[in-house]
């Protein structure tokens, strides 16, 4: 392939994809709005009408998503080399679905007869947090007290067998509790950004940030995380503390974006093998590719789930799934040779 | 300065409750080749990765490089002390270069840029081991041997004054076998570098090694100077085959000739 690009340029066409798609997503909706007004707009030059449907309507959705899908992809990417398996992701691991008996659980216990939630809705991202944590924790001890060899398929089947537990959990939590709630968690469970705030897109932002520079910081050891745990230690890596820090990164991201944007599939699967095709995941800069990559594949779901049968929207996790698992199911049969 | 390389004291490791190890006591000269030699499972390789602090030992201490294992920080011991071990694992879409360069990883600063420094340690390892031809490769696209060679490659580039190496002619013909033992020998001399090596072939270890230790049911045998340890009797008894050393007037050391066991004839 073509080895003599440097990283920053195989970046490139990434950003301007994303920044295309951005202004395009921005444009599309009940009144379409060309890209000029729109960077207007953004720049604060547009009229006043075309100011509020930007700034107050579109940006914060088509924010969430971009980060949102950020967010996921970067926990795959860390999850992938964690476990040094390719077939590692947010939802594999049983984390995603963590999140989601989070969310169901604290939708059940807070809401009264009336259907009305009894704490601020904020508490719902930390519930999420909390379950995501608890199975995400679940699963590394389960992998740690494991005596046998085969580590990585070994978490890759503690996390099969505790997100379908989750699962079961979240689906008994959704019969047993309030109708009104159920349709809400459905929607939840399926992934949607169509609800997003400012506040949403703030809280992902602050995530996001505190984490890039624990991720800067550990970007070497994710380097050398390709190798067997062993050499990887007699490089120089500490390597519980490594992999401790990058999972509880994973965890972290995974259920502040599933939180505010639901279970989002794939996205945490897909965009890093996207990134590895695009970019080669032993440069430098591979993980801001996963991360570009992410944010240009929910957003695109995003805007093609609001444009594909108007009005009605469809969750963007819908779409997701059904365009990520035929990419993997290609990327599977094509790149056999990504075992890793 | 310690002229003791590593110095093992009524070390005791065990494998759940299988003991690999027992009440060893050793004191290993640096600056020297030093070859660990003994029938399988006999716990030459245990050894090597609890010097390296790579397992915990049940019992006993292990120093390296004047300070005990155990209160090495990561970074810092791999600086001092690199080591292959036996059957190491990578993606094979990673390159030989990209493999070498994570052999620069205790070098670099979480904030420092891939250094002049690093290059010039990369190209001299791929240089001694006769990879820079190949080093725009995919690991999935060379031999057995050659991907040997790539990873010896980045155990020298991580520029450590200790190397041990478990096993380390695995996959390689007898000419690249030698070319390494060779190359060793010269980082020996030249650079003051010493190794541990873990070796099956005794004539090897004959040629090669300055000291060698001789491991058998998790014990040591024998422990000295080559030519003490790798007697007619320590051989015999420890691998249980007949044999005879015998010098060849071309060579400088003898070769040990072994057949069968002992017991029979």
């Amino acid at each position: 392939m073509n080895i003599a690009l440097s990283p920053s340029s195989r970046l490139l066409p990434l950003i301007f994809c994303l920044f295309g798609l951005f202004v395009a997503a921005v444009g599309i909706g009940s009144s379409f709005m060309p890209p000029e007004r729109v960077v207007a707009a953004l720049l604060g030059q547009g009229t006043r009408i075309d100011g509020v449907i930007v700034w107050t309507l579109r940006l914060p959705r088509v924010l969430l998503a971009v980060l949102a899908g950020a967010a996921f992809a970067l926990a795959g990417a860390l999850l992938q080399r964690v476990a040094r398996n390719p077939m590692a992701s947010p939802s594999v691991l049983g984390i995603t679905d963590g999140a989601a008996v989070g969310v169901v659980l604290f939708l059940w216990l807070f809401s009264d007869d009336a259907n009305n939630l009894l704490v601020s809705i904020a508490w719902q991202p930390v519930s999420a947090v909390c379950g995501a944590t608890l199975f995400g924790t679940l699963v590394m001890v389960l992998v740690a007290s494991d005596k046998g060899g085969n580590k990585p398929l070994k978490i890759i089947l503690y996390g099969i067998a505790l997100a379908a537990l989750a699962k079961a959990m979240v689906t008994m939590l959704i019969i047993v509790g309030p109708v009104y709630r159920a349709s809400q968690a459905l929607i939840w469970l399926t992934g949607s950004v169509g609800a997003a705030h400012w506040n949403d897109v703030w809280t992902l932002t602050g995530g996001l940030c505190a984490v890039l520079p624990i991720l800067f910081y550990q970007r070497l050891a994710i380097g050398q995380m390709a190798l067997d745990p062993q050499s990887a230690r007699t490089t120089g890596v500490d390597l519980m503390r490594s992999q401790f820090i990058l999972l509880l990164v994973a965890v972290l991201l995974t259920s502040l974006a599933a939180a505010h944007v639901g279970a989002i599939g794939f996205v945490g699967l897909v965009a890093p093998h996207v990134a590895r095709m695009l970019h080669g995941q032993f440069r430098s800069g591979y993980l801001v590719s996963t991360a570009l990559t992410g944010g240009l594949i929910v957003l695109g779901a995003d805007t093609l789930a609001r444009t594909i049968a108007p009005p009605l929207e469809l969750p963007a996790g819908a779409l997701t799934s059904l365009v990520g698992a035929p990419l993997f199911l290609y990327l599977l049969v094509k790149g056999r040779r990504y075992n890793a | 300065m310690p002229d003791t390389l590593a110095r093992l004291n009524g070390l005791t490791v065990k494998y759940d409750s299988s003991i690999a190890l027992e009440e060893i006591c050793l004191d290993l000269p640096d600056a020297k080749i030093i070859a660990f030699c003994g029938p399988n499972g006999s716990g030459k390789s245990t050894a090597l990765r609890v010097m390296r602090g790579l397992h915990q030992p049940a019992a006993g201490d292990v120093e390296i490089a004047g300070k005990p294992v155990a209160d090495w920080n990561a970074r810092e011991l791999a600086r001092k002390v690199a080591m292959l071990s036996q059957s190491p694992n990578a993606p094979s879409d990673l390159t030989v270069a990209e493999l070498v360069r994570l052999g620069r990883f205790a070098h670099r600063g979480p904030f420092s840029v891939f250094s002049k420094k690093d290059e010039q340690a990369c190209h001299t390892a791929l240089e001694a081991t006769e990879m820079l031809q190949l080093q725009d490769r995919a690991l999935a696209q060379l031999s057995g041997g050659q991907v040997q060679r790539a990873w010896i490659a980045m155990t020298l580039a991580q520029d450590a004054a200790r190397i041990f190496l478990d096993e380390p002619t695995n996959h390689l013909d007898i000419a690249h076998a030698f070319e390494l033992l060779d190359l060793i020998s010269r980082l020996k001399t030249e650079r003051k570098r010493s190794f541990v090596l873990v070796l099956h072939d005794l004539n090897m270890a004959m040629r090669y090694a300055d000291h060698v230790v001789l491991f058998k049911n998790g014990k040591v045998a024998a422990d000295g100077p080559t030519i003490d340890v790798l007697s007619e009797q320590n051989i015999s008894q420890v691998f249980g085959v007949r044999c005879k050393i015998m010098a060849v007037s071309e060579l400088e050391k003898p070769v040990i000739v072994s057949w069968g066991e002992a017991k029979r004839n």
